[in-house]
């Protein structure tokens, strides 16, 4: 079932310099329990998608729906369920928790008044809450405030608020790019199991392909190329079956922890990337393209269907090498 | 609160020039309320008492109708406290809630408001103050209060609605709107704790700056001479020919000094204020 | 063998009663590229800046040596650290793309900063034409950086500028402090691979700082890993990466990185977080989160032993199990 559709979003910033869009044209939709990453690098406006889908701003062109309707559309009650059904994780842990509040201070107030316990319960519920998230389940912690926290700790003080109005729907901006290598994975671990356990949709944003594929794990991702999206479809095919030049360009750039396996790659580099900017008529992947042809020049490709669910914005999708060639067959 | 009163007293013992600034402001206080309790000024009004000198039954000797300085200094403490407190209160709650509701709701609001502020800030102050102040020509200390405020505000609600508008962007206020927290909540509890240590820090000042301006009015005459403060001390003094006496000088000076004291009090204080009201210097 | 480059005996570097580093001992020949790795708070950017004298205050030397060419930096007067600093040892900080003169074009920089050296060049002509060499060979146009302002050059091209800045004096040494974090995966690559290119063509020794095991992967030939403050393991890149003797902390943080080369890459998170240096445990600093702890682990600090390559490892299991004991020889 649907919960989450946006559908033709284009967006300027009153700052954007002039002409190009922030996004251009951009549909995507979760379902029930699903997990859609949108991978890009910054700039490409997958911040801005996920600050369009929890209504911090209003999209330029095209519309927002969760549970079909409008999000902008909503008044009253309806307005209330859609603040409880959507909630966000951001990238800064250091940024993303008031300093001027205690913990208890920063987790209660919503609770309250969205009606899910009672002033005299409150107490019980936020610790059973900083239990769920693998954090010191005591009064002295909820008295804390953020500077004394580690970046870890705070994120999962974050994690407990989104969860903490038992959503539908997380939109998870970056949520581990600012924490060390060793915290990745339990965070994402924490993630997985509210998703696995209540059936919670996500939205992931993200640059690093090795997180993305990790969360995803059988959902979808959407690889974007400023404001456009330029290839969608299944994790595991996107990434070894890259359909777009920009997907499998990324894709190579990614450093490989293992050295024998690098610097074979190095040897058999098959592409590489182009200095240019987007172009404005025709593929805006143009002037990157290691593959570009004289037909990518005369207007933007559509989305297409290059396999089983799996779209992309390229006219020649065949001439894209798959992963496994990029690392010439054997990957140890 | 406990843990408030214990983070206080650390800081307080930390920073000594704070705790004696404290200190003093405490006697003035405690001064003020239980003072009138206490002294009584003499009804005996004798010339030939007038401008004696220190002595021990008159520290700082007698005013021009043979009472008690030391008395009178006290006893003016409080119609001067009083004011300079509501004054201050009546500046910073106007200038807070303008502050952040235009800081952080923006728009059309926050244009035509700010428009308003402007004008505020553009009309010169003290004049103003003392052309009302002579029309009004009351000495009931709310009207005072009231008319020392009329344009103090407006710096303050303009420094609050910057700090709001950048607080506004602050990732940790996206989520409190993402998980739908109303507009009230949001200004009182989410915003209000991190402009705390400006508020509180101007607060004080804008006490003494409310002291300063009442002294200016009662030594001007504007408002009215009845009963005794320390503005009127020096307006009297000064018109009844306390210049022209080295026996009279103390007179003069007292309640100066009285004041200046307890502003530089105020502002040694002030210090402390910046490291309660903000978490991360506050609790370690 | 060829004298040290870079010799650091013993290290100590205190901030109050906390040691950031302690007691390390590492050193870089000429014409390394050596990678000094570890997470937030393990001390590797103090001990890259101790190299030229610039720990920032509170921080001081309170044990052991650093020489540089043979001499030691502490006992340098200021005179002789500003020839050090620039001409011999060149530093890129992090973020040092954001360190540029925003009023200013590139060009006018170069202009001050050969003023500041004027024994490096003959002329400032000179200066300049190797400016533009050095743009060349991490692959920017000359003409159009020198011209430019820098918000004109995106993030990933000031980073090649901050890395042509400092190799301008001709410096023997370059120190990196996190080159690549801040940047997306394709402008990394780009960075990763001007790096290689100045290595071979100038000969310069590159010792750069991070957290990326697999930027270290891709780059470096030699490495030191630490782990709140001290040093754990050092080695040659293959070392490090290959499944021999190791230290657990290395062989974890490699698998907690998520990578998107084969599906069911056996992957999983650390427990635990990184120990305050307030609160250093007894014995090995890794012990309470490590797999393989034994008892004496929680009561002897292991040493650091090198086996006959140099391959250094400082875990009582990991050098029981290859039959190696302390002796008096010096790490390498």
């Amino acid at each position: 079932m649907t919960l989450l559709e946006v559908d033709g979003v284009s967006h300027w910033y009153d700052t954007t310099d002039g002409d190009r869009p922030v996004l251009d044209g951009v549909s995507i939709e979760v379902d029930t329990g699903g997990i859609l990453a949108i991978v890009g690098e910054s700039g490409c406006g997958k911040t801005t998608l996920g600050s369009l889908v929890i209504r911090e701003n209003r999209p330029s062109e095209g519309e927002v729906r969760f549970d079909g309707r409008d999000i902008w559309s909503l008044r009253g009650n309806d307005f209330k369920s859609y603040r409880r059904a959507v909630q966000v994780v951001h990238q800064d842990p250091y940024a993303s928790l008031n300093p001027g509040l205690t913990i208890e201070d920063t987790l209660g107030p919503a609770i309250l008044y969205h009606g899910l316990a009672r002033r005299r319960d409150l107490q019980t519920e936020l610790i059973r809450l900083l239990q769920s998230v693998g954090l010191d389940a005591t009064h002295r912690f909820l008295r804390r405030y953020p500077h004394q926290l580690s970046g870890g700790q705070r994120q999962r003080v974050a994690i407990a608020r989104a969860m903490s109005l038992r959503p539908r729907l997380v939109v998870a901006d970056e949520p581990t790019s600012m924490l060390d290598v060793s915290m990745r994975l339990a965070i994402l671990d924490l993630l997985l199991s509210f998703q696995r356990e209540h059936e919670l949709a996500f939205l992931f944003i993200s640059h690093d392909f090795g997180v993305v594929r990790y969360f995803t794990q059988g959902g979808r991702i959407a690889v974007m190329f400023y404001g456009v999206i330029v290839e969608e479809g299944p994790t595991e095919e996107v990434i070894h079956h890259p359909r777009h030049p920009y997907t499998y360009l990324l894709l190579q750039a990614i450093p490989i922890p293992d050295p024998p396996l690098a610097r074979r790659r190095r040897r058999g580099a098959v592409a590489e990337a182009v200095d240019g900017q987007p172009a404005a008529t025709g593929c805006i992947f143009a002037n990157r393209c290691p593959f570009v042809q004289p037909e990518c020049r005369v207007a933007r490709p559509p989305l297409v269907e290059a396999g089983r669910d799996h779209r992309t914005a390229c006219l020649f999708p065949e001439r894209v090498p798959d992963l496994t060639e990029i690392l010439e067959g054997e990957a140890g | 609160m406990s843990d408030l009163m214990r983070d206080f007293w650390r800081i307080l013992r930390a920073d000594k020039s704070a705790l004696v600034g404290g200190i003093i402001v405490l006697i003035y206080l405690l001064t003020a309320i239980f003072g009138p309790v206490i002294f009584h000024l003499s009804n005996v009004q004798s010339a030939a008492n007038a401008y004696l000198g220190p002595s021990v039954r008159h520290p700082l000797g007698t005013d021009f109708l043979g009472q008690d300085v030391a008395t009178e200094l006290i006893l003016g403490a409080r119609p001067i406290m009083e004011v300079g407190l509501m004054a201050a209160t009546i500046i910073t709650l106007i200038g807070v809630v303008i502050g952040l509701l235009c800081g952080y709701v923006g728009g059309l609001f926050d244009d035509t408001v700010m428009r308003v502020v402007d004008v505020a800030l553009t009309i010169p102050g003290l004049p103003l103050i003392i052309v009302i102040a002579a029309i009004v020509h009351s000495s009931n200390p709310f009207v005072l209060a009231g008319i020392l405020s009329v344009t103090g505000w407006a710096g303050l609600a303009r420094a609050v609605r910057s700090q709001a508008t950048s607080l506004r962007t602050m990732d940790f206020m996206a989520a409190a709107r993402v998980q739908g927290l109303p507009l009230r909540n949001i200004v009182a509890r989410q915003l209000l704790p991190n402009v705390g240590p400006y508020v509180a820090i101007h607060f004080l000042l804008g006490i003494t700056g409310a002291i300063y301006a009442e002294v200016g009015l009662f030594l001007l005459g504007v408002a009215p001479i009845s009963g005794t403060n320390w503005g009127i001390m020096i307006n009297l003094a000064m018109s009844q020919g306390a210049l022209l006496s080295s026996r009279s000088l103390i007179y003069l000076f007292a309640p100066m000094a009285a004041i200046v004291i307890l502003q530089v009090a105020f502002v040694f204080f002030s210090r402390a204020l910046d490291s309660l009201f903000n978490p991360r210097l506050r609790v370690q | 063998m060829a004298p040290a480059l870079v010799a650091l005996k013993d290290l100590t570097v205190a901030f109050g009663d906390l040691h950031a580093v302690e007691g390390v001992s590492l050193e870089v020949g000429q014409g390394d590229i050596y990678a000094i790795v570890g997470e937030s708070g393990c001390g590797k950017s103090t001990l890259a800046y101790s190299l030229l004298d610039l720990i920032p205050p509170p921080g001081r030397i309170i044990g052991g040596e650093v020489r540089v060419e043979g001499r030691s930096v502490v006992e340098m007067s200021r005179a002789e650290l500003q020839r050090l600093r620039g001409p011999r040892v060149g530093m890129v900080f992090q973020a040092a793309m954001n360190s540029f003169n925003p009023v200013v074009t590139i060009g006018a920089q170069v202009g001050h900063m050969l003023e500041a050296h004027p024994e490096v060049f003959p002329g400032a002509g000179e200066g300049r034409a190797y400016f533009r060499q050095l743009l060349e060979m991490v692959r920017l146009p000359p003409d159009r950086v020198l011209r430019s302002f820098e918000h004109q050059l995106s993030g990933g091209m000031r980073q090649r500028v901050a890395i042509a800045f400092a190799l301008l004096l001709r410096p023997s040494i370059l120190v990196l402090d996190e080159p690549t974090t801040a940047l997306d995966v394709l402008n990394q690559r780009l960075v990763l691979e001007a790096l290689r290119e100045l290595h071979a063509t100038l000969g310069v020794t590159i010792i750069f700082v991070t957290h990326d095991l697999a930027v270290v992967a891709e780059l470096a030939e030699r490495v030191a890993v630490m782990y709140a403050g001290r040093l754990v393991e050092s080695g040659t890149v293959d070392e490090i990466f290959a499944r021999g003797r190791r230290h657990p902390y290395v062989a974890a943080l490699i698998s907690a990185i998520p990578s998107v080369l084969q599906p069911g890459l056996r992957v999983g998170p650390i427990a635990g977080q990184v120990p305050d240096l307030a609160e250093l445990p007894p014995g090995c600093r890794f012990a309470p989160r490590c797999r393989l702890a034994r008892a004496i682990c929680r009561e002897v600090e292991p040493p650091l032993i090198a086996d006959g390559t140099g391959h250094s490892v400082a875990c009582h299991v990991a050098n029981e199990k290859a039959g190696l004991t302390p002796s008096g020889r010096a790490v390498r």
